[in-house]
């Protein structure tokens, strides 16, 4: 893993965030780099802000005071058009569950993913059929809707969706809880051989800690919530 | 690729959607059809009479004498004399006068004395003259000329006698019944009155007043080859032609204030448009109940949508993690809406112009209904247009919705 470039890939700077104004905030981070290339693992129990962390990386939400900035750029400033056109060409998200489009193709659903990144693939079904390979999956499964897959199938797909425009940023919620000990194992062992040799950011998000040891970062989500309280 | 996600998201539904595709089809198919009837009535409606500038009668209503000389409704309220007759062709500026005279029937049918010159003046529709599918105008005063629904009604052929009855009644205990009167022409349909009535001279239709031995005395009259000598005292109106249809204002004005007898002219287009006014409300409410079956349809289909969007939280959710706005998923609803309503709306206008293809012919042989399939027009056009707005704008219900719910939900599926 290369840890030699500086840049930061996530960058917060005095970001607080609350649901209502009145409330007391429920992300709270004075400062916090991630540097690129980076693999870091954030464990947490559920209900504990990690979906809301990860909606403002990913700028579905903005913070309610302070700056997030991406790979350099600001990012929480934008408008919510160019954030939207930012996670599609920069950062790649896989979800603990349900990660297709059910009635679509797996095919069609890569394919959407590509679409609104405006990615010029020049051979998509090439690559399509390279990641089923690395991901153990047949060829024959791009042709299948994604609802006749089995939930290992599924995430794997995933990663291969989250791939495809090869972002910058890959953001991991909980994408094991579905699944049981070996399919979990074979997940992570197909998510860190697809990572290998890019330069690929990863924020592993998961309240699993038997996973933390294959990080090279941990993280509590604590850290992020309760930065200035107490 | 918003469309491939719309087109299999129906697929997907497509139960739901069969129904709220059906159900929109029924009604855009009843507003086309009731739209394109109400064209053809109000055509049709115009084209009952063409040719004539004037029509005069005794004082009465325009729209009583419009319905009784050219529609065959209603009852003359008074007759003119043939003094008048004679006066109004002498009248500067007019080219022809036909008098008619009305009052009697023939098994339901209203009967119409007249001059042959009717044949040539009274014209319909975009001034076409009267045709004949056989024989020729009456020359002789017992001829009668049968429009082609009487014809084909009562199995009329050329050289049938028939018998006039006195009244309009169906059934008139006093026949005529010494009136040998022949058929001696039959018109081509038409799509008007004309179609529905019967024609014989001035002469021929006093005559059938006349008493029996009087009757005789003409028939052998003629049959020795002499004229007859009916002398004819008065006619219930009179079609009038003009040189110069500019003349018509002015000519009108002096029949009104004509000193001999109390008279009314009347222009048939005016009339015409008073009394579609009385009759074209009931086409109007029926256009506008169709507009309020398809309203409902396209809000069924909204509440079909907005149902569904509930269950689909998880593929906004998805759409937004891969980089695509709220505007997005507003886009794939109203996409997913309008293709509904577009494939609804053109199965509906195929649907009405081959049932209309098909039911020509039975309509004008049952009913002697002229509909013209005039449906792929562009007013139907306008209406499908009509439709897809009025789509877009119930959609924007569950697309709002949508909107709303992928923005505020964000990347959480749950």
């Amino acid at each position: 893993m290369s840890l030699s470039t500086t840049s930061p890939a996530v960058q917060f700077e005095k970001v607080t965030f609350a649901y209502d104004h009145s409330d007391a905030p429920v992300i709270d981070v004075p400062a916090w780099t991630l540097a690129q290339g980076q693999h870091s693992f954030i464990y947490g129990a559920s209900g504990s802000g990690k979906s809301t962390l990860l909606n403002l990386i990913c700028g579905t939400l903005v913070p309610t005071s302070g700056e997030i900035a991406l790979l350099d750029k600001p990012f929480s400033t934008l408008s919510s058009s160019k954030r939207d056109a930012f996670r599609a060409r920069h950062i790649g998200v896989v979800f603990q569950q349900f990660n297709l489009i059910e009635y679509l193709s797996v095919a069609q659903n890569i394919h959407a993913a590509a679409h609104f990144a405006r990615h010029k693939h020049a051979d998509l079904d090439q690559t399509m059929a390279s990641f089923c390979q690395r991901l153990e999956l047949p060829v024959s499964i791009l042709s299948q809707q994604a609802s006749t897959l089995s939930v290992g199938q599924q995430q794997r797909v995933a990663i291969a969706r989250a791939l495809i425009n090869r972002p910058e940023l890959l953001v991991v919620d909980e994408p094991t809880s579905a699944l049981d000990r070996q399919a979990r194992d074979g997940f992570m062992q197909l998510l860190f051989d697809c990572l290998s040799g890019t330069q690929t950011t990863l924020l592993f998000v998961s309240h699993d800690e038997a996973l933390a040891e294959r990080f090279e970062h941990q993280l509590n989500i604590t850290s992020f919530t309760q930065a200035t309280s107490v | 690729m918003i469309s491939t996600i719309a087109l299999n998201s129906l697929k997907n539904r497509r139960g739901a959607v069969v129904l709220s595709l059906l159900s929109i089809f029924v009604s855009v198919m009843v507003l086309l059809s009731v739209d394109n009837i109400r064209q053809q009535a109000k055509d049709s409606f115009g084209r009952t009479v063409s040719g004539v500038d004037l029509i005069v009668g005794a004082r009465t209503g325009q729209v009583n004498l419009l319905l009784y000389s050219v529609f065959r409704m209603g009852n003359p309220t008074n007759n003119i004399s043939w003094d008048s007759i004679e006066t109004l062709r002498a009248a500067p500026g007019v080219d022809w006068v036909v008098p008619i005279s009305l009052g009697d029937s023939h098994r339901g049918f209203r009967v119409i004395g007249t001059t042959d010159s009717y044949f040539n003046h009274f014209q319909y529709g975009n001034q076409r003259a009267l045709a004949f599918s056989q024989g020729s105008a009456f020359s002789t005063p017992f001829g009668a000329v049968i429009g082609s629904d009487v014809a084909e009604q009562l199995g009329y052929r050329i050289a049938d006698e028939i018998v006039l009855s006195h009244g309009v009644g169906h059934t008139s205990f006093t026949h005529h019944k010494h009136s040998p009167f022949k058929v001696v022409g039959v018109l081509e349909p038409t799509g008007t009155p004309v179609d529905k009535t019967v024609h014989v001279s001035l002469t021929g239709l006093a005559a059938a007043h006349m008493q029996e031995a009087d009757v005789d005395a003409l028939v052998d009259r003629l049959a020795r080859g002499e004229t007859a000598n009916v002398e004819i005292n008065q006619v219930t109106a009179a079609f009038v032609g003009l040189e110069n249809r500019i003349q018509a204002l002015q000519l009108q004005r002096n029949i009104n204030q004509f000193d001999g007898e109390p008279l009314m002219a009347i222009l048939p287009g005016v009339a015409l448009a008073e009394l579609w006014q009385l009759v074209g409300s009931v086409e109007n409410v029926l256009l506008v109940i169709s507009a309020l079956i398809l309203c409902s349809s396209l809000l069924g289909m909204a509440t079909m949508l907005l149902t569904s969007i509930r269950e689909r939280q998880r593929e906004f959710a998805v759409l937004r993690a891969i980089g695509a706005g709220p505007h997005v998923v507003f886009a794939l609803i109203q996409l997913e809406a309008f293709l509904i309503s577009v494939v609804a709306s053109f199965a509906a206008l195929f649907a009405v112009w081959l049932a209309l293809a098909l039911g020509q012919e039975w309509l004008s042989h049952e009913y002697g209904l002229f509909i013209e399939n005039e449906v792929m027009s562009l007013s139907s056009l306008i209406l499908i247009g009509i439709v897809c707005a009025a789509s877009f704008v119930i959609a924007c219900i569950p697309a709002i919705n949508a909107f709303r719910q992928s923005l505020h939900q964000g990347l959480s599926s749950k």
